[in-house]
């Protein structure tokens, strides 16, 4: 009688430990697993997809090359001027953009920024380059877009040369759903 | 059990004082930042900034200084101008809004000055380093232990890492030879964007 | 038979008022007293208008941080080009200095410290601070004074002999840590530390 009595207790008190032990740490850890900011804003991919198309906002984003060149050149073919110091090469990434109902579209177009990634986790942003032949831009009122039609865009970027065969794809970030996309070609 | 009581109190009572003497005996933990990371180096040495490394080739002194535009006089002033000539490499990660100033012995702290060029310590993109200068006016009676510092200032609370530089001022028999040696004007350079090596 | 708060209410006004008539009597007297002898010596008003020395140019205060040399005020009048219209400013010849030796840090000069006092109006903010022809320059803590000019915005015809520039000071002090402010103290919290009566000359300057 004496023993189950105390089984009893000892079981009773062991339970408590371990329900009190496991609530401790789920609070303590909790803020860092759930706080979707604090993580979004460490910066990682949140998911990758080859190609596309993916919605991401309400745009949808295509890529369908990854084109390295020495310069750019205009309508004219004179060489549009970037900021390239030596050694660096000029990288499109070119892509169908179609922005999607319910998207905010005003008389100056919208804004589809884009970044370059490479597998080191290097991340560089757009260049301006004003005059080329295609779009560089979601804002360029010489390439106006319809809603729910794809218009072609190339982003520019500026790298340095032994960075080309890290690069792995464009990086969309979505703030307001705490998504990174990495698409790949 | 009445015992007990005040005893506990008592107990009670010593923890909060114990709690309390702690905080008095270490007074600087409530404003030094326990968050910040201090690399230490000298003049030619690359360190470590967040990820880019950063890298003071030479420091001028300088009575005058100008920037490169047409038609300008030479800036002059009461003090002296103290040039530093330095590199960045930008790495992976993106040190949120660096600053620079000078520090001496004395905790005086310098400031930059407003030039669009000379201003600040400039960093590039992933890849891409950056050479400069960036200029400060300062005392020339306040020199010992110049000290370049450089931090980063970011929104939240995260551990953080500055850059600390000495630049080789540890007395002022040096401080006056630096004085004596200083070029009457000094023509600060545009940063060069070039890939890094 | 009176009820029971009929009981009550004779018994406070019997300890409190009754046992202590004369007491009672005697405070009124001396507040009765009192009106009457602040109504006949003028009564007190707020104190209105200004709280700080007048002080005359050239002259040097200490104010905070900086210590600030007033000398002298200067209207430049620019007369109408083919371009652009008559137009004129009022420019104050300053000498600032960093004094701060609590951060011992360069900082700038904010050209909020220095008002133009017009009575009856409010104070006018300057527009800039300018020395060695750089707007917000900053001042080296332990260099000696620079020359500055500080610029205040007037029509083109304004005219006058004399401008009071209201010099503020900040404090060196911290936040109350009671609603969690970090308890370090700052420069902030500015307020007037004196007012600078300038003789004004009028002169005129061609545009560049």
């Amino acid at each position: 009688m004496m023993r189950s009595q105390r089984v009893l207790r000892l079981t009773a008190q062991v339970s408590l430990l371990v329900a009190l032990a496991s609530s401790a740490t789920f609070v303590l850890v909790r803020p860092y697993l759930t706080d979707e900011d604090k993580v979004y804003r460490q910066g990682s991919i949140t998911e990758v997809v080859e190609r596309g198309p993916v919605s991401i906002g309400r745009v949808q984003w295509q890529l369908e090359s990854l084109e390295v060149y020495t310069q750019l050149v205009n309508a004219e073919k004179k060489k549009i001027e970037l900021d390239q110091p030596a050694g660096s090469v000029v990288i499109l990434a070119k892509t169908f953009i179609t922005p999607l109902d319910g998207l905010k579209m005003g008389a100056d177009g919208f804004s589809c920024p884009a970044k370059l990634r490479d597998d080191r986790g290097n991340v560089w942003e757009s260049q301006n380059a004003f005059g080329f032949t295609m779009a560089t831009r979601c804002s360029d009122e010489d390439f106006p877009f319809v809603r729910n039609k794809a218009g072609a865009v190339a982003h520019v970027f500026v790298v340095p040369a032994s960075a080309v065969s890290h690069l792995t794809g464009i990086q969309i970030d979505d703030l307001g759903d705490y998504r990174r996309v990495l698409l790949t070609r | 059990m009445k015992l007990y009581r005040p005893v506990t109190v008592l107990v009670g009572l010593l923890f909060v004082m114990l709690g309390g003497l702690t905080r008095l005996a270490e007074p600087e933990q409530v404003y030094d930042d326990s968050n910040r990371v201090v690399v230490k180096g000298t003049i030619g040495e690359e360190l470590d900034f967040s990820g880019t490394t950063v890298t003071v080739h030479r420091m001028k002194f300088a009575r005058a200084y100008l920037t490169g535009d047409r038609d300008e006089k030479a800036v002059t002033t009461n003090g002296i101008y103290v040039a530093l000539e330095y590199s960045t490499v930008r790495g992976t990660q993106d040190p949120p809004n660096p600053s620079a100033e000078l520090i001496t012995d004395d905790n005086t702290i310098y400031a930059p000055i407003g030039e669009t060029w000379g201003g600040r310590i400039d960093l590039a993109e992933p890849g891409f380093a950056i050479d400069g200068a960036v200029v400060f006016e300062v005392n020339p009676d306040d020199v010992k232990g110049l000290t370049l510092r450089v931090r980063s200032t970011p929104f939240f609370t995260v551990l953080t890492q500055d850059v600390s530089v000495d630049l080789g001022v540890p007395d002022d028999k040096v401080a006056r030879q630096l004085m004596d040696q200083a070029t009457p004007e000094y023509l600060i350079p545009r940063g060069v964007k070039r890939v890094a090596s | 038979m009176e009820s029971l708060d009929d009981v009550i209410d004779a018994m406070i006004a019997d300890r409190v008022i009754h046992r202590h008539r004369r007491k009672w009597l005697i405070a009124l007297a001396l507040v009765v007293v009192l009106a009457v002898v602040i109504f006949f010596t003028g009564g007190w008003k707020e104190k209105q208008g200004r709280r700080v020395d007048t002080l005359d140019a050239p002259v040097t205060i200490e104010a905070g941080r900086f210590e600030v040399g007033i000398s002298k005020a200067i209207i430049w009048r620019t007369p109408k080009t083919e371009y652009s219209e008559a137009k004129s400013r009022l420019a104050v010849e300053v000498q600032l200095k960093n004094i701060d030796e609590e951060d011992r840090t360069s900082t700038r000069f904010d050209s909020d410290l220095l008002r133009w006092v017009i009575p009856g109006k409010d104070p006018i903010k300057a527009e800039n601070v300018t020395c060695k022809e750089v707007i917000g320059y900053i001042l080296v803590y332990g260099l000696p004074a620079e020359s500055c000019v500080v610029e205040f915005k007037v029509s083109p015809n304004f005219s006058t002999d004399q401008v009071e520039i209201g010099v503020l000071a900040e404090r060196y002090t911290a936040d109350s840590g009671l609603l969690g402010a970090s308890e370090k103290p700052y420069w902030h919290n500015e307020q007037a530390k004196a007012v600078v009566r300038v003789p004004t000359t009028i002169e005129t300057e061609i545009e560049k």
